[in-house]
C-alpha cells in the first residue's frame, strides 16, 4: 500500500512538472465559448450545454474568425524509434464541416499562427538568441515587426485591432501600430509582474506568467500558473490580483464574454482542463483568497521551524537522560 | 536514535534556510517548488549521510579534542564532506536548474553540514563532561 502511495505521489509530481497546458479559449459571434483540453475541443452553449465538437486533437491554441470558423492545430510525437513530430491544422467551418487546412506534415508548424487580428493577419514569435516577432498578412507576405535579444517570451496574444501583448521574463510588452504606414512601436506596460519563480515550476522556467487576454476597456489580464492567480495590469502598469485559487486547479488563460463575465481556462494537477465562468459581479467584488492557508510557503516554513524546535528538545532530552545515567552509574 | 535525529535536524535546517531565502529570492514559491527542493535535498542528504558523514564522523570523533569540536566539526562537514555535492550542483548548473536554485541547494547543504557538526560537538560535550565526572 505504501508503495502505491509513494508511486502515485511521484507520478503526480512528475505530471505537474512536465505539464504544458493549453491556452485556447475563444468565443463566437453568438456568445458560445470554445476551449481545448488538449484531447478535444469543447463548446459551451449559451444555455450551459457542453459538447465535444472536435475530438482527438492536441491543440494548445484556438482561433475563431469573424465568420465563426474555428481553427486549431493537432500536434503529435511519432515515438522514440522515429523521434519525429507531426502536425496538421484543422478548421471547423461554421456549417459544421471539419477540414484539414494544412495536411499532416512532419516537424513543427512554422510561418503560421493562431494569434490573429480581425483582418486575418497572423503573428508569431521566433525564439532564438535574437528573437523576432513576425507578421503574415492575408496575401502571405511575411514582415518582421520587432527584433532583439529578449529574455524568455511567453505566449503571444493579438487583439482584434492588431495590438500584440507578450511577456518577456518579468515584463509585459505591447506591440502596436504607430499609425504611420506599416510601422510598429513597442511599449513596456509593466516591468515588475511579480512572477519570478523557480525552474521546478509547471513550465520549468523562471517566470510563471502564461495566457494573456484583454477586456473591453483594454485592461490586460495575465494567468500566473504557479502562483495560481490572475493579475490585471491597469493603465498605471501595476499588477493587481483579481482572482486567486487555493485548489488543485490553476488558471491558464481566459476571455471575456459579451456580458462582461470572465471565462477562465483552468488546468488541474492531473492535466485535466475545464472552463469556468467568473461573473462580472464576482470580479468587481474582488473576492481574492488571502487566508494563511492560501500561502503554503509561509505555512510550511512555520511547520519546518516548529519541527526543528521539537527535534532540538527531543535531542536535548535524550542527551540529558544519558548524562544522568552516566552520572548515576558513576555514583 | 541520535543518528536519525541528527539527520532529520540537519536536513530540516537546510530546508528552513531554503524556505526563508525563497521569501527574498522569488515572488512566489509554490507547493511544486517546495516539494522539489524537499525531495532533492532529502535524497541527496540521505546519500551523503550514509556514504560520507557517518564514516567521517567515526574517523574524526575522537581525534579532535572536545573543546575544538565546535569549530572543526561544522567546518569539516560543511566544507570537506559536502565537496561531492558542491561539485554535482556546479556540474548540473544550468543544465538541470538555474543559478538561483543552485544557490539554494548549496546554502541548504552548507547549513545541513554546519548543523550536523554542531549537533555531534554538542552531544560529545554533554556526554564527555558526564564521563569525566
Amino acid at each position: 500500500m505504501k508503495k502505491i502511495f509513494i508511486s502515485n505521489f511521484l507520478f503526480l509530481i512528475s505530471l505537474t512538472i512536465i505539464a504544458h497546458p493549453g491556452i485556447g479559449i475563444v468565443k463566437d459571434s453568438k456568445g458560445n465559448i470554445y476551449y481545448t483540453d488538449l484531447k478535444q475541443v469543447w463548446k459551451i452553449a449559451l444555455d450551459g450545454a457542453k459538447t465535444a465538437i472536435v475530438t482527438g486533437v492536441h491543440s494548445h491554441e484556438l482561433y475563431i474568425d469573424e465568420q465563426d470558423n474555428l481553427y486549431g492545430e493537432h500536434v503529435w510525437y511519432n515515438g522514440e524509434s522515429q523521434n519525429t513530430w507531426g502536425y496538421y491544422v484543422w478548421c471547423l467551418k461554421n456549417n459544421g464541416e471539419l477540414e484539414k487546412e494544412i495536411k499532416p506534415t512532419e516537424g513543427f508548424l512554422s510561418n503560421y499562427s493562431f494569434a490573429r487580428d480581425s483582418l486575418g493577419n497572423m503573428y508569431w514569435v521566433e525564439r532564438f538568441t535574437t528573437s523576432r516577432i513576425m507578421k503574415k498578412n492575408k496575401n502571405g507576405e511575411i514582415t518582421k515587426l520587432a527584433e532583439g535579444k529578449f529574455g524568455f517570451i511567453g505566449w503571444l496574444t493579438c487583439t482584434k485591432n492588431g495590438s500584440l501583448y507578450f511577456t518577456e521574463n518579468n515584463k509585459l510588452h505591447r506591440l502596436s501600430s504607430d499609425g504611420k504606414s506599416d510601422g510598429y512601436r513597442m511599449e513596456t506596460l509593466a516591468d515588475k509582474l511579480g512572477s519570478k519563480s523557480t525552474e521546478f515550476t509547471l513550465m520549468g522556467r523562471n517566470y510563471d506568467s502564461y495566457g494573456i487576454w484583454t477586456d473591453a476597456a483594454d485592461n490586460v489580464y495575465l494567468a500566473m500558473i504557479d502562483s495560481k492567480k490572475v493579475i490585471r495590469i491597469g493603465a498605471d502598469g501595476k499588477p493587481q490580483t483579481i482572482l486567486a485559487s487555493n485548489s488543485l486547479w490553476t488558471v491558464c488563460s481566459g476571455i471575456f464574454d459579451d456580458n462582461g463575465n470572465m471565462w477562465v481556462l483552468e488546468n488541474s494537477i492531473t492535466n485535466e482542463a475545464r472552463a469556468r465562468k467568473i461573473s462580472k459581479e464576482e470580479l468587481t467584488g474582488n473576492k481574492v483568497a488571502s487566508s494563511v492557508i492560501g500561502k503554503p510557503h509561509l505555512l510550511i516554513t512555520i511547520f519546518t521551524l516548529f519541527g526543528i524546535v521539537t527535534l532540538f528538545f527531543v535531542t536535548k532530552n535524550i542527551l540529558n537522560n544519558r548524562k544522568q545515567k552516566l552520572l548515576h552509574t558513576a555514583i | 536514535m541520535l543518528y536519525i535525529l541528527s539527520f532529520l535536524l540537519s536536513w530540516l535546517s537546510g530546508m528552513l534556510v531554503i524556505l526563508i531565502t525563497a521569501f527574498f529570492s522569488y515572488d512566489q514559491f509554490s507547493i511544486q517548488d517546495i516539494t522539489s527542493f524537499a525531495v532533492f535535498t532529502f535524497a541527496g542528504f540521505l546519500i551523503l549521510f550514509l556514504l560520507i558523514y557517518l564514516f567521517l564522523l567515526k574517523a574524526i570523533n575522537k581525534k579532535i579534542a572536545s573543546n575544538k569540536q565546535f569549530i572543526y566539526f561544522p567546518l569539516i562537514f560543511s566544507l570537506l564532506a559536502n565537496l561531492p555535492v558542491y561539485f554535482i550542483i556546479w556540474k548540473n548548473t544550468p543544465g538541470l536548474y538555474g543559478n538561483a536554485e543552485a544557490t539554494l541547494f548549496t546554502l541548504s547543504f552548507l547549513t545541513s553540514g554546519i548543523v550536523f557538526g554542531l549537533f555531534w560537538a554538542w552531544k560529545n560535550k554533554i556526554l564527555s563532561h558526564a564521563k569525566r565526572v
